[in-house]
């Protein structure tokens, strides 16, 4: 059951990206939590989760934000499919690995938003709005990343832990 | 075959997700559309909490602006002062023009032309977290009669975008800062007609200008009425104007006139005219 708390989670992130991170960008560029989060337990806990998280958060942000349905889902699942598969064969509790994983994965999830957005007929500055916007978005991410992933890690091992006992004193 | 099938379940799972998302784009986009219930359930849940959230951050930012503004409020208060002698020198004016126009309306059997707007007040209650678009979404929806294609305005009247999405008690806005937003435009003073389009770094530009239009840097450009908005929205000011390279047409740069940073409270205009899209 404690498995609902990654869920809560990644709820939790989207209500405030979606109210109060318009405070903190840097450049006009906002962090993406929920692409931070999910990216990070799809690291630890392999692909199966990376599709289940990022249909959950993805969705939610698509219905509530986004006018095309499924903008966001599909970059997400993408980037933490791919984050899933590899995950096999590196260290998954290193913040330094995690900070790499981010940093790629920004700018591939930019590019496969800009990809959607060319399907879209968007007009836009190819290489402008990606020097703009992703790299800005990936260094904020990957910084972010590195100082939050150990909590993420042992979050995680919280939530993993199939022995439920009420009695026991909990580690947080 | 059947391998295949049995041993990569996970990545054809996968692979007919994305394509169902990819469908789903294609289906959704550029539409303008009742949500479906389930969508308006999530939208539900969500917008109170988004609200309560929202709020909170406007008061905290605030309160920090009021702290740095406290130095600079004696210089800004006779600022105003003055402002508001001039504003009603000019108040009186147009009250005597108003008037006169009336007159000569009457005289001539003039239709009036300029109707007046209905409007709602709703509340911002969330904007998409994404650096792409720029949408909002605010508290009012389907129940209180908001339907898509609607123009909503800020508080001071200016343009600020369309409904797009409406759900049972929630709406999306499509800001016209967005690179997907156009809408249908007259400069006030030379009425040059063009289309307003977003660049989504927060600034608008104004193209399909003749390349005889004589409209320069502070002229106030307006929705013509040639869209389904009511005319005379004001959009913003034209900042630059410069010649599309390799075409007959100019182009403007237009500065917005609603901060789109500090927006929370906005109308939403209930009439929309019939003719065009």
């Amino acid at each position: 059951m404690r498995k609902v708390y990654k869920y809560l989670l990644i709820v939790l992130l989207i209500v405030l990206q979606a109210t109060l991170f318009r405070f903190i960008d840097i450049f006009g560029v906002k962090p993406d939590a929920v692409f931070i989060v999910v990216l990070s337990f799809s690291l630890l806990n392999g692909s199966w989760e990376a599709i289940y998280l990022s249909l959950f958060g993805g969705l939610i942000q698509d219905i509530l934000f986004n006018n095309a349905l499924g903008v966001t889902t599909f970059s997400l699942l993408i980037v933490s499919y791919i984050t899933g598969l590899l995950s096999k064969s590196v260290f998954k509790e290193s913040s330094f690995v995690a900070f790499v994983f981010v940093f790629l994965g920004t700018l591939l999830y930019n590019l496969v938003t800009m990809f959607s957005m060319v399907l879209m007929k968007y007009e836009f500055n190819f290489l402008l709005d990606f020097m703009n916007i992703a790299m800005i978005q990936a260094v904020y991410n990957s910084v972010i990343t590195a100082f939050a992933y150990r909590y993420l890690v042992s979050f995680n091992r919280y939530v993993n832990e199939n022995k439920v006992n009420l009695f026991r004193k909990s580690k947080f | 075959m059947p391998r295949f099938f049995r041993n990569n379940k996970q990545f054809i799972l996968f692979f007919l997700i994305a394509v169902a998302l990819i469908a789903a784009m294609a289906y959704t986009y550029g539409t303008e559309r009742y949500v479906t219930k389930v969508e308006s359930i999530v939208g539900t849940v969500f917008t109170p909490i988004q609200k309560v959230f929202y709020q909170m951050g406007e008061e905290i930012s605030d309160f920090f602006s009021s702290i740095s503004e406290i130095g600079t409020l004696r210089a800004t208060n006779e600022k105003l002062q003055k402002e508001v002698e001039k504003l009603r020198k000019e108040n009186i004016q147009l009250q005597e023009l108003m008037n006169e126009n009336k007159r000569l309306k009457e005289a001539l059997n003039f239709k009036t032309e300029n109707v007046e707007l209905d409007l709602k007040l709703a509340t911002i209650t969330g904007k998409n977290s994404g650096n792409w678009f720029n949408i909002f979404t605010i508290d009012k929806g389907k129940n209180e009669g908001i339907k898509p294609g609607m123009a909503v305005l800020d508080e001071k009247g200016n343009m600020v975008g369309q409904i797009t999405e409406v759900g049972d008690n929630w709406a999306k806005v499509l800001a016209i800062i967005d690179r997907d937003s156009s809408v249908s435009a007259v400069a006030v003073r030379t009425r040059d007609n063009g289309v307003v389009r977003g660049d989504s770094n927060g600034g608008l530009i104004m193209i399909y200008l003749p390349l005889d239009a004589e409209l320069i840097e502070g002229d106030v450009v307006t929705t013509s009425g040639m869209s389904r908005f009511p005319k005379g929205l004001i959009i913003g000011k034209v900042s630059k104007v410069t010649r599309d390279p390799g075409s007959l047409l100019k182009q403007a740069v237009i500065e917005p006139a609603a901060d789109f940073e500090r927006l929370e409270y906005v109308f939403v205009v209930t009439n929309t005219t019939n003719t065009g899209k």
